[in-house]
Order: C-alpha cells, then structure tokens, then sequence
C-alpha cells in the first residue's frame, strides 16, 4: 500500500521530519558498528574519513534539527536538497582525505531515506537519482583517470583499475540499496501508514462508539431523569393518595363514632320514653286510688245511703262530685298521653266490629246525659254499613269522646247524629251536631294537643284537650283519618273520619 | 258455697284490698245495702280469711305488694276450699289486656275503680 500522500501538512512534514533526525542519529552507532565490522574483516581504510562522515551526518541531521526547530524548514524538501548540497561539500572534503564512495553512501542513505518519509517513494527514488550518477560519475571519472583529488580514492585500498569488477559490484550493491532504500522505506511506511490508517480508523471507530456510547449515555440519563420525575409524580399521588385514605379512616371513625353516639341518644331516649310512659302510668294509678273512695262516699252521700242529706251537705256534695270526676277525666288524660304517645307501636286489636251496634250501645248509656239537655241523638246508617275490622276498645273511646264533645258543644236544645256511609274499600262516619261550630282557622287547630277554644267553657265542661288528638289518632293508627267541618261559630260541626273495611 | 237461705241469714263478703279509705267506702256500701263485709288488707290474709271465713263473695283488689290480686285469685281457684267462692275482680287497672287475665285467673266478674256504687253493688247482688 502506497503511502498516503494526498495532502502533507506541515505537521506531518515536521513528523517525518523528526523522524529522519532520529534515523541520522540511529545512524551514528550504526556506521560505527560497521567500520568495526570492515576493519575486523580486514578491510583497511582510512578511519579518519569514516569518522568525519559520521560527524558530518550527525551536524547535518543537527542542522535540520535546528532549521525545523526555527521553522526555517518550511518544506521540508529543502532537507533532501540539503543534504544532496552538504554531501557535495562533504565529499569535497572526503575526497581530499581519500575515501569517496564512502560519504555517498551515507549521506546519500540518508537523503533518500529521509526524502521518502516525508514525500514518499516516488521523490525518494528522485533523490536517489542524483546520488546515483553522482556515484557513477565518480566511478566512471576515476576510471577514465580523471582525478577530481590527487589524494582520493574511490573506494580506499581498491584501485579502480585493478579491481574493476569488484567495484563495480560494490556500486552495483549501492545502486540496489539506493533504488531499494525509498521502496523497503515505502513499504515499511506503507505498513507504519496502513498500521497508522488502521490504528486511525479504529480510533475513529472507537471515538464514533464512544461518542453513541456517549449520546446514549445521554440518552439514558434523560430517560433515567424523565423515569425519575414519573417515580416522584407516583410517589407523590401515593402520598395523596395515603393521605385521602387517612382522611377517609377518619371520617369513617367520625361517621362509626357519630353513629355510636346516636344510637346511644337513640337507646337513652328509649329508656327515657319508657321511664316517662312508666312513670306516666305508675302516676295515673296512683292518682285515681284516692279517687275511688272520694267519689264512691260522695256518691253514697247523694243517693242517701246514709239519710236524708240537707240541701248545703246536697249542693256541696254534688260539687265535690263534679270536681272529682273532672280530677279523673285529667287523669284519664295523662294515661291517654302516656298511651297514645307511642303512635304506632301502640297495638291495635282489630276484630269484627258492627259500628251499627257500638253507637247504638254508646246512645242508650249516654242517653240520661242528652236527656238533661234535652238533645235529639240518632244514628243515621244505611242498612249495608260493613262489619270493620276494628278495635272496639278503641272505637268506643273515640266515640265516646266524639259524642262527649258534641254534648258539651251543643247548647240545650240541640241535635246528636252518627253518621256513616260506605266509600269502596273504607268507610265514612261522622258525628255531627248543631252546636257551637268552629272557625275556619281552628279547624286543624282542634286537633292539637292541649288546644282548648276557651279554656274557661271547657274547664267547666270538665276537659284536658287531649280527647280530639287521640281520637285522630285512633283513626289513623286503624290506617283511617281525620277531619272536623264547621260552617262557622254557631253553625254546627262535624267530625268525620275514615276506617278501612278489612283491617 | 253459697249459703242456704234458712233463717234470712246476710251475705258475707271478703274485700280484699290494701287502702284502707276504698276498704271503708266498701264496708260502709255493702253495709248500707244490708251485707255482711269483712276486710283482708294483704293476699295472704285474704286467703287466709277466705279459708277460714267462707264467704259468699270476695271483693279482690289487684295492685297490692307481696302479691298480686291474680296470683290469689289463682291459688284461691285451686284449693278445693275455696274454689267455688265467686270472686269478683275491682281493679284500678282498665286495659283489655287486665281484664282478660282477671278472667283467666278465674274471676267471675271485673269492675274499674273508681266505680259507680251501683254498678258494684249489682255484681255483688248478681254473683254473691
């Protein structure tokens, strides 16, 4: 492979530069080594020529040195041309201690050595030409005895004429290695090239796969990064997301404790309500005991058991009697609040009930009451009023209040009437009366617990106001409801409600 | 056992009852309509009495401590020397509910306090 010689930069033409430097100077011990070896051999020269020689060679490799070092050595071709200039000098001065040939060689080696490092074989070979016919000429002018110095000698000891052939296969030899020296030069440089090409070109390999392995480094750093920012970014929705998960425990402890503390007021409000409804009823029993034997002598009182009693003891006891069964009716009240308080829970009895039966049952025990006022009561029911699936204890309280209220609403002289009829799947009663009425704006207001239209008339009617709410709400536990109609104060009223046929 | 009416011999009737102004509005009613009336406040001396006494009716409270009307009811119903005196039950309790226990306990008839004297007096006049 041919030496590379496209383009020689300076740099390079430096490099080789200093390369023939170092070769002249490898050259000293090398020449040494051969004129011990010639003389050995038996050779006989002159030392002292081959001794300048190789002082000439090492100043002249010096000089170069020296030149390239002042950059006085720009093309480096000068150094051939140097060389080839100084050898002429030096042969000059050779020539008149006697060796010819000798300086030649050397520096002629030298020369083209150097030649074709720095521009290759083909220049080498140029320089070689020079050194070749100057090699020649000398031969040839000795030959033709032409002495260019009366001392010298072309090849010491060796007369041209007397060993022609000897030297002529020295020159010959010389010649070969001239002609060899830039080739063995081009191609060891040619080697020395294609190692440095190799060693280039797997430099530039390594430096392209250190330069990917650089951008992939890259590569994978930014992507070790971007995985980084997506583990931060999960780590911190883990985080939001342990946090949200706290705050859901907390708010399901606050929702478990709140319910706990509910369900506690809950249980303390039952047992509050049960110990109100106990002491409710315990109060009511207790209450009416003393009653028994107050109503019971006042009642023997009156109907004479113990005699004639005077008109004042009469009047008195006649009063006390009054007071004592409106004491009872409030106690009778409590129970009923008591009772009825419970709504739903209360439990309704439902059995075959024939209304007809009950009102007209309630008109004959209530008929002396109507009688004193002389009230007109009657039924009104038509002749296929349904049997009710009913609870007749309840039915009767509610009737007997309803009929209660009518006789203390209707002044004397009035009218008490049932009423009923049937409406598909219930059916419609109502007591009814030509009494006092009630105001428009009452009548939902009669219904509520305690409400009493003047509590003077109906504390002297003997009254609590609990009779109408429980009445209603007698209705509505039965799955019925209840409603009064007025058409005004002094017109009549009319309480009606609603039960269910079957229960 | 009611008792033969030989000589017109009166009525006996036990009133079993723990306050003592209902057992002297008792007394005087059944006095005053011309019974016999002796008075047990507890249900053990009434029990006792109703053995010993054999009366033609017991007047039996309810709500009494140490034990409850029903429950000498009951035990009266089962000793076989006092089991045919007609018991009647006068109770400050008016559910349903009481009176159908009074009833089951063996009660032949049961009357609310307060009552009307009358009403009481036909029970007795009606069952003693």
């Amino acid at each position: 492979m041919k030496v590379a010689a496209e383009k020689i930069t300076q740099e390079q033409k430096r490099a080789s530069l200093r390369l023939s430097i170092r070769l002249t100077y490898a050259f000293v011990p090398l020449i040494l080594l051969l004129i011990f070896i010639f003389r050995a051999a038996g050779f006989v020269f002159e030392l002292a020529p081959m001794l300048w020689t190789v002082a000439l060679a090492f100043a002249l490799a010096s000089l170069q040195l020296y030149l390239l070092k002042q950059n006085w050595l720009v093309d480096v071709s000068y150094g051939g041309l140097l060389s080839l200039l100084i050898s002429l000098l030096i042969i000059w001065g050779i020539y008149n201690t006697g060796a010819i040939i000798s300086p030649f060689v050397w520096v002629g080696i030298f020369g083209v050595v150097s030649e074709t490092l720095n521009f290759g074989q083909k220049r080498g070979l140029r320089l070689a030409l020079p050194y070749l016919v100057f090699l020649w000429g000398a031969f040839f002018l000795e030959a033709f005895d032409i002495h260019l110095h009366p001392q010298a000698q072309f090849v010491p000891g060796f007369d041209v004429h007397a060993f022609p052939r000897f030297i002529m296969v020295l020159l010959s030899g010389y010649t070969l290695l001239f002609v060899l020296l830039p080739v063995i030069t081009g191609v060891l440089m040619g080697q020395i090239g294609e190692q440095k090409q190799q060693a280039m070109e797997s430099a530039e390999e390594s430096k392209k796969a250190t330069r990917m392995a650089l951008s992939m480094m890259e590569d994978l750093e930014a992507a070790k990064k971007d995985l980084e920012a997506r583990v931060r970014d999960i780590e911190d929705s883990r985080r939001a997301t342990l946090h949200l998960l706290q705050d859901i425990e907390e708010a399901k402890e606050d929702a478990q404790r709140h319910a706990e503390e509910t369900k506690k007021l809950y249980d303390d409000l039952k047992v509050v309500d049960r110990m109100k409804t106990e002491f409710l009823s315990v109060i009511s029993h207790e209450l009416r005991t003393p009653l028994t034997p107050i109503k019971g002598y006042i009642s023997m009182f009156l109907s004479g058991s113990f005699g004639v009693l005077p008109e004042g003891y009469k009047k008195g006891a006649e009063i006390i009697k009054k007071e004592a069964d409106h004491l009872l009716g409030l106690i009778d009240g409590l129970l009923d609040v008591s009772r009825l308080e419970r709504g739903k829970h209360v439990d309704v009895k439902k059995e075959p009930l024939s209304i007809r039966a009950l009102a007209e049952e309630l008109l004959e025990v209530m008929q002396p009451q109507f009688e004193a006022r002389r009230i007109s009561a009657r039924l009104e029911l038509p002749g296929d009023f349904p049997v009710l699936m009913a609870d007749e204890t309840k039915l009767r309280r509610l009737f007997t209040n309803l009929l209660g209220n009518a006789l203390k609403f209707t002044p004397e002289g009035g009218w008490v009437k049932i009423a009923g009829s049937r409406e598909g799947d219930q059916v419609r009663l109502q007591v009814a009366d030509n009494g006092i009425g009630i105001a428009s704006g009452a009548l939902e207001k009669v219904f509520d617990k305690f409400f009493q239209v003047d509590s003077s008339f109906t504390r002297a009617a003997g009254g609590v106001g609990l009779g109408l709410p429980i009445c209603k709400e007698i209705a509505e536990v039965h799955g019925g409801r209840m409603w009064a109609e007025s058409d005004g104060p002094g017109k009549g009223a009319r309480f009606c409600f609603t039960l269910p046929v079957g229960g | 056992m009611a008792k033969k009416d030989g000589p017109e011999q009166r009525r006996r009737i036990l009133v079993v009852e723990d306050y003592p102004a209902t057992v002297e509005l008792m007394k005087s009613l059944l006095e005053a309509a011309g019974y016999e009336a002796s008075a047990a406040y507890s249900g053990k001396r009434g029990l006792e009495a109703a053995r010993a006494w054999k009366p033609d009716l017991i007047l039996l409270d309810v709500m009494m401590p140490e034990m409850s009307g029903i429950e000498v009811c009951n035990q009266l119903k089962a000793d076989p020397e006092t089991s045919a005196i007609p018991v009647v039950i006068v109770s400050i309790r008016a559910a349903e509910e009481d009176v159908r226990v009074g009833v089951k306990a063996g009660a032949a008839a049961y009357i609310v306090k307060p009552f009307e004297p009358a009403d009481l007096l036909d029970l007795v006049k009606k069952h003693a």
